[in-house]
């Protein structure tokens, strides 16, 4: 390693055994918004992890390392693309179908997403999910979504500890999803072409192939043009590399923490990361310093600094079009270079050769610079009275990402033949442009009062909170506010209190009292009380010589909190005009007279969202070393803004936004930790499993015709289609290609046998719209689990997280598009498509009774193609998330280098899932499409000085 | 006392913080356009006055930027439904029904958008500053005027509408909740409202500012709601569908034979008002051709009374976003050459002397020069609105952008010709005004309206004003059911395109409107043995059944959409 060991002076600590194991075990204090108290003065559901064991999945992106760790957090998989790849978050469910964004705070100011997502898994300590009434109203209004609480390591008053370590590994695609190749390509064309001749030939099947029999055995035996885009563009493994050194010590005065961190994950792309080309790669320089004085015995300051560079470089080709195209074109279009001309191949109706859009078109770049500087003053006026402090903290965050490429473009051939406008450019440096920034200046002033008096122990605090966000990105259209430097202001007064008498009894009270500037000056204040309260039982006499539990308390409580960021645009409660349309006036020269609006109907009395929520549960740990927590939760959300759309059309205007909608969420979580040592084995195991269900109670949808097309009343985003009753059969038609009388007509356009037959659900002889009904869960589990094992037994360690999620259903035909729909749009067929309905005796072809496709066309199909119950799955799925193995060596054998610790692991990330859509579909439960979720095997080495 | 002063600094910072916090919170200033500003002065309210006539004048037409746009003649079965994407093929197959289907581009809810902008503009035009009393006072009338010109258009699709008489409150459901009215009412509405706004509204306006409303236009509102009252459809008490007791909705309730002579008042009033003050006239210099090309394709030609002048900026860069208005009345177009002339239609025209032309009759191949010769013999509007295959269009005459080849493009393969009106002699212009009233249709209204009260005299006098402008030998059937035949051809004919033929079969309820004119088999030619036109060497053409239309009585009206229906407060049309 390039950094000295500082000498070590002094007694090495005693030995223990399960050094890894304690990693597991939640800490001493419940971290929180203002108060961090005791476990057992605490009435909130617990949900902490620490950054040791976030640092054992060795991703790019610090999302991805959150599945299965913090009840209440649901973790989603998407994108692996390098630089690309958040998972999406959201805590207990969804609780409103408006923005269900969580908020996260590192080190007591809010961050964005993009801030959180590449902060090294060394930089932190520790990780709260913070969704109890109590916490959340004295967010205010931006409690309701639920808050990630992150705090970053400090310097503890000890010798100096130096930390390093390597771990790099390989990452491969979980799942890759390919089209069949050329042959099973042209004798399913074969089919589709002549199925599409159905109404041509007079109702009948008559086969009519396109490609001959020579061709399709030129095909099978290699001499046809067969191309397997994935294998030409990807190399079969990504990389993944991250070295940190992480430096912390210090005097009572004086602690220091800093954080080194280099990262480096490079992508599938088979191309060289040169001058003219790129692979898919980011970068990440991370350094965080976090500095602690104390002075003058009143006094204490924090100085902490966070900053990184991210560099991001990606071939000049839209990554989700090269994955469609790879998707897209069928094998046997064209070789990758074309034969004649020995240039890359193209043709005008596939002119983006995926090969080529890796290696001809140049590269492009993004560069991150983040900051973000926090400074705290806190004075303790135990002279005053006793446990009084006052803190006053600042912090500065600031983002900018600029752009840079080199790009070329090149010339299509196929057969000798130029087939497009482009011509072979060289390549050429565009210079830097500014994309997008942000900068978020915070304020947090606190006064709190800490004290234990006898039997009574007090604490709270009251803190005023002013957070000023100024951005670029232009999302915004709707509140026609839009452009450059949009403003986000906000402040907030928020209190908790928490009174404990004799160790028993807790009372807790918590508010907020914010003040957000997307509402108008009457309405922007809001009010959010909350109050909770705990009772240790077994700290009663009843239960003090329980045999079974060493621990149990019960706890509940309810409180308001709110949400001011709606998705529905800003500053609602103003009337705008807009300009719209022109009108030409004139006799021989015309003069446009431009046209003017209103916009959408101001509502002066727009408020924000509420949500009103109770947590009741308990906490109990069993003699034998088992912890269980409980917690049953219901969250009920009001004022949802909601366009009115069950105003009448005579209205004429743009419809207002409302205060209208309501969801109803509620579930409940438990989780159970186990503990135990058996010799030198220590042993720790837990599980966590949750379930949610939300339902829609208004949201002024127009009534529809029948009242089981109805969505409110459903799930959010509950699947809404047509149902499906198989295929139609050659005997469902008349012999001039009719539909048999007495069988509803369906009315997407004309129906041959093969094509899907749906359930006319009003009897009225029709097929359409109006038999629209509820054909699966939303994609959103209702359930979630997960299990954390840990052993460790005389150096060796064993770890393992397995995590899943229940009760979603997925549509593949809008989730995974390009691989359900086979030929339509000149696209290719994927073994999904392989056993579809067909009938043509002559050629041995007859898949009536075992089909499970519908008949292929390579024409856009409406029957077959829209939403409805024949493309709803299941998707329930299993997933190992994280396997580590690793050895410590003992510390006599190291005093000789002067170590005081060294391990060696090696971890798996993703290795094993259990999923009925992949198994059957070969489509990822997670990344439906695009650039595929990844699986990674990693060695790594950590050494402390 | 150090408490003292603590607390001192602390309720001082509080009250800081507190000062602090309504700027902090206080909206920033932005671009955009408030209520307070927009009526303050002429030129800011301006852009509220075109809005409201971009929004009202276009109605039914292709302006919006619709995909999937459709033109009223796709579905009049005088010509073909155009591209199997378009909107009309499925209502041409199908029929109307009440979830998404409608004869109108924009549909029944985009009415009142248009109708609330010209409420918003007649009740705040007071409150600008820099303008007189007497030029508030137009713009009101203007904006009366336009409300009573949608109110035409729903009349004649829908029948009785729910009647908006001021700019609604979202917030008092209660008053959103407004009813049909009688189809009576929504009459006698628009004639209240044209004859208030036409006492007020300029007969001319200067030449920067044609295409606003005048008296003239005004007065033609009023003309055609009479005219369409007057036909059999809603002129009598028993409705092509029975709506029990709200039949009133559908139909007057009687047979009013005054009505007509309202009709032929309210028609020849445009006619005098346009012919004098108005400044306009038929054009009739002799030359039939000129003579009709120029009153359907010249700008601000002295028939038109009120254009919708739509200007395709982009000129040959076909701007999606300004391209539909254009492209599908241009078969320079690969989009207008999706509409093709349709057997029944062709039939209406005469030949240029005066004579019926002898089309093969259905099935019967004949060779091509025959076609050929055919089309030649016709009269001078089929040759101002047509250009027939293997052949140049009259309308340009050795102009390279109306060659044989320049309009061919990717047709459906079948049809009598192509379409070339409202491009009489417009070279490289890909743009044209579309005439929402032309004096021609004033005369037509005049004569139908003077037969059906049995004044044939008067009837000729009117139809021949332009029938012998065509260059056609003067109509002199006096028979009150052959006249009104011929009258109704006359109106096939003229106004192709115009947005008449669709809503003008229905209101007169012709017999066989579900037998070969919208419903049963739509005729077009085929070629070279039923096989697609070609650019060239095409070898005999088939007048054939291209497709089956869809037909029943509940077409006559339009449906309202479900989702309205579904809030209570609208009675359906009946057979929806």
């Amino acid at each position: 390693m390039f950094l000295h060991a500082p000498t070590v002076v002094g007694a090495q600590e005693k030995e223990d055994s399960s050094v890894v194991v304690k990693e597991y075990i939640q800490p001493e204090k419940t971290p929180g918004f203002l108060l961090s108290l005791s476990k057992e003065r605490s009435i909130i559901p617990p949900a902490t992890v620490n950054g040791q064991q976030l640092f054992k999945t060795p991703v790019a992106n610090i999302t991805n390392t959150l599945y299965g760790k913090l009840q209440g957090l649901v973790v989603r998989q998407r994108s692996g693309e390098p630089g690309y790849d958040n998972a999406s978050l959201s805590i207990r469910g969804r609780g409103t179908y408006d923005n269900s964004s969580l908020v996260i705070f590192v080190d007591g100011f809010q961050t964005t997403t993009g801030y959180f997502s590449y902060i090294s898994p060394n930089e932190i300590e520790s990780i709260t999910v913070l969704k109890d009434p109590v916490s959340l109203a004295s967010f205010g209004m931006r409690g309701a979504n639920g808050v990630l609480w992150v705090t970053t390591k400090r310097g503890g008053a000890q010798k100096q500890k130096v930390q390093a370590s390597v771990v790099t590994g390989s990452q491969q695609p979980i799942t890759l999803s390919k089209p069949y190749g050329s042959y099973d390509y042209a004798r399913l064309y074969n089919q589709a072409v002549s199925n599409d001749g159905y109404a041509l030939n007079g109702n009948q099947f008559v086969w009519k192939p396109r490609f001959a029999d020579a061709e399709l055995q030129a095909f099978q035996n290699g001499s046809g043009t067969n191309v397997d885009w994935f294998n030409e563009a990807l190399r079969k493994t990504g990389r993944y590399t991250n070295a940190n050194v992480a430096l912390s010590g210090g005097d009572p005065g004086t602690k220091y923490a800093i954080v080194l961190d280099y990262m480096k994950h490079q992508g599938l792309y088979n191309v060289p990361t040169n001058d003219k080309t790129s692979n898919a790669q980011i970068q990440r320089f991370n350094i965080r310093t976090n500095l602690d004085f104390s002075f003058f015995k009143i006094f204490e300051a924090k100085i902490d600094v966070g900053g990184r560079i991210e560099e991001r470089r990606y071939p000049n080709f839209n990554g989700p079009n090269l994955w469609d195209n790879m998707a897209r074109y069928p094998s046997l279009i064209y070789p990758v270079k074309d034969k004649v001309s020995g240039a890359w191949s193209g043709t005008t109706l596939y002119p983006s050769n995926p090969v080529a859009s890796l290696n001809a078109l140049g590269w492009a770049s993004t560069q991150d610079r983040t900051l973000q500087a926090n400074f705290l003053v806190k004075q303790r006026l135990d002279f005053i009275t006793k446990g009084l402090y006052l803190s006053e903290a600042v912090s500065f965050n600031t983002w900018t990402r600029s752009r840079s490429s080199k790009t070329s473009t090149y010339a299509r051939y196929d057969n000798g033949i130029k087939t497009t406008n482009d011509n072979t450019t060289d390549i050429s440096a565009n210079g830097t442009t500014p994309e997008d920034q942000y900068d978020w200046k915070q304020i947090n002033l606190t006064a709190g009062y800490d004290r234990t008096v006898g039997r009574h122990a007090f604490s709270g605090a009251v803190n005023y909170f002013a957070s000023a966000f100024i951005t670029d990105s232009d999302n915004n259209s709707q509140g026609y506010n839009s452009g450059n430097n949009i403003f986000y202001n906000f402040l907030n007064i928020g209190g908790r209190f928490n009174y404990t008498y004799n160790e028993k009894y807790i009372a807790e009270i918590g508010f907020g009292y914010s003040g957000s500037d997307n509402f108008s000056p009457s309405k922007q204040w809001v009010t959010y009380p909350s109050i909770g309260a705990g009772w240790i039982l077994s700290k009663e006499n009843f239960m003090k010589n329980s045999k079974l539990f060493s621990m149990l308390k019960l706890r509940g409580s309810a409180g308001l909190s709110g949400w001011d960021d709606t998705n529905n645009g800003r500053y609602l409660y103003q009337q705008y005009f807009v300009s719209n349309g022109s009108y030409n006036t004139g006799n021989n020269s015309l003069s446009s007279n431009a046209g003017l609006i209103l916009s959408y109907t101001a509502n002066p009395a727009i408020s924000p969202e509420k949500s009103f929520k109770y947590d009741v549960g308990f906490d109990a740990s069993l003699l034998k070393g088992l912890d269980i927590s409980f917690d049953l939760f219901k969250d009920s959300r009001s004022g949802i803004i909601t366009q009115n759309n069950s105003i009448m059309a005579v209205f004429g205007g743009i419809l207002p936004f409302v205060n209208l909608g309501k969801v109803v969420n509620k579930g409940f979580e438990i989780s159970t930790n186990y503990n135990k040592k058996i010799g030198a084995l220590t042993l720790s195991i837990g599980g966590m499993f949750s379930q949610f269900s939300n339902k829609i109670i208004e949201q002024a949808e127009v009534p529809p015709v029948n009242a089981y097309t109805k969505t409110t009343g459903l799930p959010i985003g509950a699947l809404m289609g047509l149902v499906a009753d198989g295929f139609y059969d050659i005997s469902d038609f008349n012999s001039n290609g009719s539909l048999k009388a007495g069988m509803p007509t369906p009315s997407f356009g004309a129906v041959q046998p093969g094509d899907l037959k749906y359930k006319d659900l009003d009897n009225n002889g029709r097929v359409d719209q109006n038999d629209v009904t509820k054909i699966g869960s939303a994609d959103y589990p209702s359930k979630t689990y997960s299990i954390n094992m840990v052993l460790e037994y005389k150096g060796f360690d064993f770890s393992a997280v397995v995590q899943g999620m229940a009760g979603n259903d997925i549509n593949i035909l809008s989730a995974s598009n390009l691989q359900t729909v086979a030929f339509v749009n000149n696209t290719n067929v994927f073994p999904l498509a392989g056993n579809a309905w067909a009938y043509y005796p002559s050629q041995g072809i007859d898949t009536r009774s075992s089909a499970n496709y519908p008949r292929l066309t390579l024409l856009a199909n409406d029957n077959n193609y829209r939403s409805s119950s024949f493309w709803v799955k299941k998707n329930a799925f299993t997933r190992v998330r994280n396997m580590e193995m690793g050895y410590r060596f003992s510390s006599s054998s190291l005093k000789r280098l002067k170590m005081e610790n060294l391990r060696v692991f090696v971890n798996a990330v993703n290795p094993f899932t259990w999923s009925s859509l992949t198994d059957q579909y070969n489509i990822d439960p997670e990344t439906n499409s695009g650039y595929p979720g990844m699986k990674s095997f990693n060695t790594g080495i950590t050494l402390n000085f | 006392m150090k408490n003292i002063t603590k607390y001192f600094v602390l309720i001082s910072m509080a009250a800081f913080l507190a000062g602090c916090q309504k700027d902090f919170l206080q909206m920033p200033t932005s671009s955009a356009t408030t209520l307070d500003s927009v009526f303050s002065t002429a030129i800011k309210a301006q852009g509220t006055i075109s809005n409201a006539y971009r929004r009202a004048i276009p109605q039914g037409l292709p302006f919006a930027n619709t995909w999937n746009a459709m033109i009223p003649e796709n579905l009049s079965g005088a010509m073909n439904f155009g591209f199997s994407w378009t909107l009309s093929r499925n209502i041409i197959l199908n029929g109307m029904n009440a979830n998404s289907t409608n004869t109108d581009m924009d549909g029944y809810n985009n009415n009142f958008p248009s109708i609330r902008q010209c409420y918003l503009v007649k009740e705040n035009i007071d409150k600008v500053k820099d303008m007189s009393a007497d030029e508030k006072a137009v713009v009101k009338a203007e904006m009366q005027a336009l409300i009573a010109y949608r109110y035409t258009q729903m009349l004649i699709m829908y029948g009785g509408v729910p009647i908006v008489s001021k700019s609604l409150d979202a917030n008092d459901e209660g008053s959103l909740e407004i009813p049909r009215s009688s189809l009576k009412n929504v009459l006698d509405s628009v004639v209240k409202w044209t004859d208030q706004s036409a006492a007020v509204l300029p007969s001319r306006w200067a030449n920067n500012l044609i295409g606003r409303m005048t008296k003239s236009a005004a007065l033609a509102i009023k003309a055609k709601a009479l005219l369409y009252a007057s036909r059999p459809l809603f002129n009598t008490a028993t409705p092509y569908l029975d709506l029990g007791v709200n039949n009133n909705l559908v139909c007057l309730g009687s047979t009013n034979a005054n009505l007509w002579s309202q009709a032929a008042a309210a028609a020849d009033a445009v006619i005098t008002e346009a012919e004098a003050a108005g400044g306009l006239s038929i054009i009739n210099t002799g030359n039939p051709l000129d003579d009709y090309g120029n009153a359907t394709s010249k700008l601000n030609n002295p028939e038109v009374i009120l254009a919708y002048k739509f200007i395709n900026t982009s000129g040959a860069t076909d701007n999606w976003g300004e391209l539909p208005m254009n492209a599908f009345y241009c078969s320079r177009y690969w989009q207008g050459q999706g509409n093709v002339l349709m057997t029944h239609q062709l039939e209406q025209y005469w030949k240029a002397d005066g004579t019926n032309q002898s089309w093969p009759a259905v099935g019967t191949t004949r060779p091509f020069s025959e076609y050929t010769a055919k089309v030649n013999q016709m009269e001078a509007r089929f040759k101002a609105s047509f250009q027939p295959w293997e052949m140049d269009a009259w309308t340009n005459p050795g102009d390279a952008n109306w060659r044989n080849n320049s309009t061919f493009g990717s047709g459906p393969g079948y049809g009598v010709a192509r379409i070339s009106k409202f491009y009489y002699k417009a070279g490289g212009r890909r743009w044209f005004e579309f005439p929402i009233f032309r004096l021609a249709s004033a005369y037509l209204s005049a004569a139908e309206a003077y037969n059906e009260m049995g004044q044939s005299t008067k009837a000729l006098e009117k139809l021949n004003k332009i029938h012998v402008r065509a260059g056609l030998p003067p109509v002199t059937e006096t028979n009150q059911a052959k006249l009104r035949a011929i009258i109704q051809r006359e109106w096939m004919v003229e106004m192709f395109n115009e947005n008449y033929r669709l809503y003008d079969i229905k209101h007169w309820k012709l017999s066989n409107i579900g037998n070969g004119i919208i419903g049963g088999a739509a005729r077009g030619f085929a070629f070279n043995d039923l096989s697609n036109v070609k650019l060239t060497g095409n070898t005999n053409y088939t007048d054939r059944e291209v497709y089956q239309g869809f037909w029943s009585p509940s077409q006559f009206l339009n449906p309202f959409p479900q989702t309205e229906i579904n809030k209570g407060y609208l009675i359906q049309n009946p057979g929806y």
